[in-house]
């Protein structure tokens, strides 16, 4: 970010090559909306540009990125609500067997390797994303930087604006709500895999 | 493991299932969990739902917005380069603001200056011989002026001239000198406000008549008593008075630049004059050399220039030096008509009335007629052989 604030255009590509997906991830689980995710992300990486001059070295880059990405993230979701668009949840109305909608999980693509594997994930996947979706706001941003961004608790504190052991408290719940709502669903963490996570 | 909050377990718990503790707390967290099958528990929930949502997976970006983002990169760190940096940015934003500021109002001060300037300059002129008129008359009382006895003619002692270039400069200082004195009374005058040590000063008689000016230009720019080598003119057959005498320029530098020429001279031929009042009184006729006709010199020069308060009090100054005879009456002649210039009607039928009186018949004396039957005809004293007869003021 220095090099690129020195007036180094390849260092700001660099600096996209190495974040984009992990900040697209979590605006992605944040929205859980693809097109107003791929909006965000764009407009994330502009608000760096233009105000590359204000970056402090003093803090870390990532969480810089992140902290814009998040506060872009709450103003979206705040337009949202406004507009009384349709959330995540929206389109399964029904029971949770019904016809849904094409959710986030849905319209992600399948990243599995062999069949089998494929026809587990779309069965799980839309569930997990459901999971997902119901927490609280607070709660499942802290649980997207962590899990999927891989930022440090303490990071995260700086990113969402409140303290550290807010961020753990904020963790312990989200984490206690997702093991409660994967119950519900008849997921059970076990089968869910080999034990693998993704960021941690 | 002594946790400090009921949360603290969990709080380490999950520092260690994401990897965050330091290797010695890492050792010591497997230690008690090896103990502790709650604490195991609580640390294979949180696993299970990491496990399970690990399933998401990390989706990829979108390249859409790519390529218009890097060119968006580019053209903003090409602006940044030929924009000043922030600190520049701010300091400019300081200064320049401030800086404005400054020479709007430098600019607006030196046009009302200029202004100031270009509009009263000849009003300034007009007051200052509008107003000199009523101040000399209320301080210097003409008839005292002109009932002074005529001075004792000094024997064998004759005027210095002095040359035409420095006595102009000395009028301008002593005129200059006046103009700084009288602008101050009349911001005073124009509020309708006169001072009261200013009237006490008008109504008080100066001591020494005709001095006005010269105390004055005295009282403006103090100069110090002036030598006797100075002052005293030389004779011929003294060596070393003559050696003494300086050259008119040489006794400015003298005094020092802070002294000018005209002050200079006025307090001159003051001292001179009261040098010469205590010779008269003590050692009898003396080398004083009168000064008449140097002042009737320097009378005619302001006349030229236009000066006529200062043609006035230099043609007083002369005729209480002791101007007699035709001197006398020639500068009685040109006081008077220097007054009727200055419209200070009584002063100049006075002076007109001592020449008709003393000499009638010198060339003075009928210029004087002709000045009063000009100006007052009806205070003009009967011609010899005609009948009709006005009466002269009292002398």
């Amino acid at each position: 970010m220095l090099a690129f604030q020195a007036g180094d255009a390849r260092a700001f590509e660099a600096l996209v090559r190495r974040h984009r997906m992990p900040v697209f991830n979590f605006i992605l689980r944040f929205t859980g909306h693809p097109s107003r995710a791929e909006d965000v992300l764009q407009e994330t990486w502009l608000k760096v540009v233009r105000n590359a001059r204000d970056y402090q070295p003093r803090a870390k880059f990532t969480t810089w990125l992140y902290t814009i990405a998040r506060n872009l993230c709450v103003d979206s979701a705040r337009k949202e609500s406004y507009r009384q668009a349709s959330s995540l949840e929206a389109p399964a109305g029904g029971t949770p067997g019904a016809e849904e909608g094409r959710s986030l999980a849905e319209s992600l693509p399948d990243t599995g390797v062999g069949p089998e594997r494929g026809a587990y994930n779309a069965r799980i996947r839309p569930l997990l994303s459901r999971a997902l979706a119901s927490l609280p706001e607070e709660q499942r941003e802290v649980f997207v930087l962590r899990e999927y961004s891989g930022i440090p608790f303490k990071d995260i504190a700086e990113v969402t604006g409140v303290s550290e052991n807010t961020v753990k408290s904020r963790m312990r719940y989200a984490l206690e709500g997702l093991r409660r709502r994967l119950t519900e669903l008849g997921v059970d963490g076990d089968l869910a895999g080999d034990g693998k996570t993704v960021a941690g | 493991m002594k946790p400090q909050n009921p949360h603290a377990h969990e709080d380490r718990l999950l520092d260690f299932a994401y990897g965050e503790l330091s290797p010695q707390d890492t050792r010591a967290v497997q230690s008690h969990l090896e103990g502790c099958p709650k604490c195991s528990e609580a640390l294979a929930s949180i696993r299970g739902v990491r496990s399970a949502f690990s399933q998401l997976g990390m989706e990829p970006a979108p390249e859409a917005g790519l390529e218009s983002l890097l060119a968006y990169a580019q053209q903003s760190v090409r602006h940044n380069a030929q924009a000043p940096s922030p600190k520049q940015s701010l300091w400019r934003r300081l200064t320049v603001p401030v800086m404005g500021i400054a020479a709007v109002s430098v600019f607006g001060l030196v046009t009302l200056r200029v202004n100031e300037r270009v509009n009263l300059q000849p009003e300034f002129s007009a007051q200052l011989q509008k107003t000199a008129a009523p101040v000399a008359e209320t301080a210097l009382p003409p008839s005292a002026e002109l009932a002074l006895p005529s001075a004792p003619p000094a024997a064998g002692a004759a005027a210095e001239p002095q040359p035409s270039r420095a006595r102009r400069e000395q009028d301008w200082d002593v005129l200059e000198s006046k103009k700084k004195m009288e602008k101050g009374n009349w911001a005073k005058v124009s509020r309708g406000s006169l001072p009261a040590a200013k009237a006490k000063e008008a109504q008080v008689p100066r001591e020494d008549e005709g001095e006005s000016l010269a105390m004055a230009a005295d009282d403006a720019f103090a100069p110090p008593p002036p030598a006797p080598a100075a002052t005293a003119e030389p004779m011929p057959a003294q060596p070393e008075a003559a050696a003494a005498k300086p050259a008119p320029y040489e006794r400015d530098e003298a005094y020092g630049a802070a002294a000018p020429s005209g002050a200079l001279r006025l307090s001159e031929s003051r001292s001179r004059r009261s040098k010469g009042k205590d010779m008269e009184i003590g050692a009898g006729p003396s080398k004083q050399a009168p000064s008449e006709t140097e002042r009737s010199q320097q009378a005619t020069v302001a006349r030229q220039d236009g000066k006529r308060v200062l043609e006035a009090s230099l043609l007083r100054e002369a005729l209480a030096d002791g101007a007699t005879g035709e001197e006398r009456w020639s500068l009685l002649a040109r006081l008077c008509d220097a007054e009727f210039a200055l419209g200070r009607r009584e002063a100049a039928i006075e002076a007109c009335s001592l020449v008709l009186k003393e000499a009638p018949g010198s060339p003075a004396g009928l210029q004087a007629r002709r000045r009063l039957a000009q100006e007052a005809p009806s205070v003009l004293p009967a011609q010899p052989g005609t009948g009709s007869a006005a009466p002269a003021p009292a002398p």
